[in-house]
């Protein structure tokens, strides 16, 4: 899967758990606390969501709010474990 | 019109409405910070009914606990009752917008239910609401919560919201005032008490209190001389194994709905311990040792990969991964008595 296609996937299921925020119109770069509110819950509500999605699994140390600053973090956490 | 808005810090720890208001005013302060580092080491748990739901709950908390409000030396503290602010200034938000122009925050219960979702709600949720500015042009107040987003954080709510949320509590339902001032209804006034140095670190009380936490000691004879009710029946690290009693109990209904709470006060305890213990390397009271703060580190991380993974648990239902959050947790106990014995053994 080419990168385009993995982050379109990625931002399908972040839209599944914040269906609150414009997937289509997210800042990859902007953090995910302040700017879209993601607290130490909905991060692993998206893990999950991740995990299902792609079939994956994220190690249990993996599962904290501050590894991921901004959506390009959790991109390249899920690029990892599916090449 | 007017507006004004008391100054505020997203708080460094959160876990219960009352470590996050006090933290949101003082905790960046320096003088503050020796009340503060000197505190919030032992830990106490015991299980009371939920207010809301009237289930068994195992309430954690480090000490001290909500009296903070009252008693740490860097806050003036006033109460008042429903009648005094009825009679002072006829209603609520009169009352709150006059006690915010004089630099006072406001804290009390309020009937959250009818500021969420809908005024004609049928149920209450009493609720601590913490209240640090106004705004006349948009009618609405500043407030730090955990009800309006599922963290603490900051945001607004109407005039006629927080009025018909004040109104609507009776004094029964105040239970912030109904333990000590039964019959009674009102809210807190807070004020900054920064001018001076009114409470210096206090390393002998540190390290007593270390002892205490890892020797599970009961603590609450040192507050006799004000109150002797208590519920605590467990303390320092002996809440780990009650923190996971409970969770086994939980384990074995037949749809397991986990109680995180008691895990975000444990892992706030490691996170302040932390800070403790760099702000005592830093300012000479410990000498610095970096092998030590790495340790603690591994320990913070250790409660922070269990209370994560029991959050994940309760989202997949997936109960099979409970030995590794007994791992997790224990790991960090272990740990941390190693460790925190050191630290005694310095001071």
């Amino acid at each position: 899967m080419d990168k385009e296609a993995l982050t379109a996937k990625i931002l399908e299921v972040f839209s599944d758990v914040l269906p609150e925020i414009d997937a289509d119109k997210l800042d990859l770069t902007a953090p995910l606390t302040t700017t879209y509110g993601v607290n130490s819950v909905s991060i692993i509500q998206f893990i999950v969501g991740l995990e299902k999605e792609f079939n994956i699994e994220f190690d249990d140390s993996e599962l904290a709010l501050g590894l991921y600053y901004d959506m390009n973090d959790m991109i390249k956490a899920v690029q990892k474990k599916v090449c | 019109m007017s507006k004004k808005v008391l100054p505020i810090s997203y708080p460094m720890i959160t876990s219960w409405q009352w470590h996050a208001t006090l933290f949101s005013i003082i905790g960046d302060d320096e003088k503050a910070k020796n009340w503060i580092f000197s505190n919030y080491i032992q830990l106490r748990c015991y299980n009371i009914e939920e207010i809301f739901t009237g289930d068994e709950m195992l309430l954690a908390d480090m000490m001290p606990g909500s009296s903070s409000l009252k008693e740490c030396p860097y806050l003036l503290f006033s109460l008042m009752t429903k009648e005094q602010v009825e009679s002072y200034c006829g209603d609520i938000l009169t009352f709150i917008k006059k006690t915010i122009n004089l630099g006072g925050y406001v804290y009390g219960v309020f009937d959250e239910a009818k500021i969420l979702c809908d005024s004609g709600a049928d149920y209450k949720f009493p609720h601590e609401l913490f209240i640090y500015g106004y705004d006349d042009e948009k009618q609405e107040f500043n407030v730090g919560d955990f009800t309006f987003g599922e963290h603490y954080s900051y945001s607004t709510v109407s005039y006629s919201d927080v009025r018909n949320g004040y109104n609507t509590i009776t004094a029964a339902e105040d239970h912030i005032f109904k333990d000590d001032y039964k019959g009674r209804r009102g809210i807190y006034v807070i004020q900054k008490n920064l001018a001076e140095t009114y409470y210096e670190l206090d390393t002998k009380y540190i390290k007593d209190t270390l002892i205490e936490y890892l020797e599970s000691k009961d603590s609450k004879n040192h507050f006799r001389m004000m109150r002797n009710r208590f519920n605590d029946t467990v303390f320092g690290v002996s809440v780990y194994d009650a923190v996971l009693k409970q969770i086994g109990k939980q384990l074995s209904a037949e749809d397991p709905d986990f109680d995180i709470r008691a895990l975000h006060i444990l892992y706030d305890h490691k996170v302040l311990m932390m800070e403790r213990l760099k702000y005592m390397m830093d300012n000479g009271y410990l000498e610095f040792n970096g092998e030590l703060l790495d340790a603690y580190m591994e320990v913070e991380n250790l409660m922070l990969t269990a209370r994560n993974l029991l959050i994940k648990i309760s989202i997949t239902g997936n109960v099979d991964c409970m030995d590794r959050f007994e791992k997790y947790l224990m790991g960090a106990k272990e740990k941390e008595i190693a460790i925190l014995q050191q630290v005694v053994d310095l001071l």
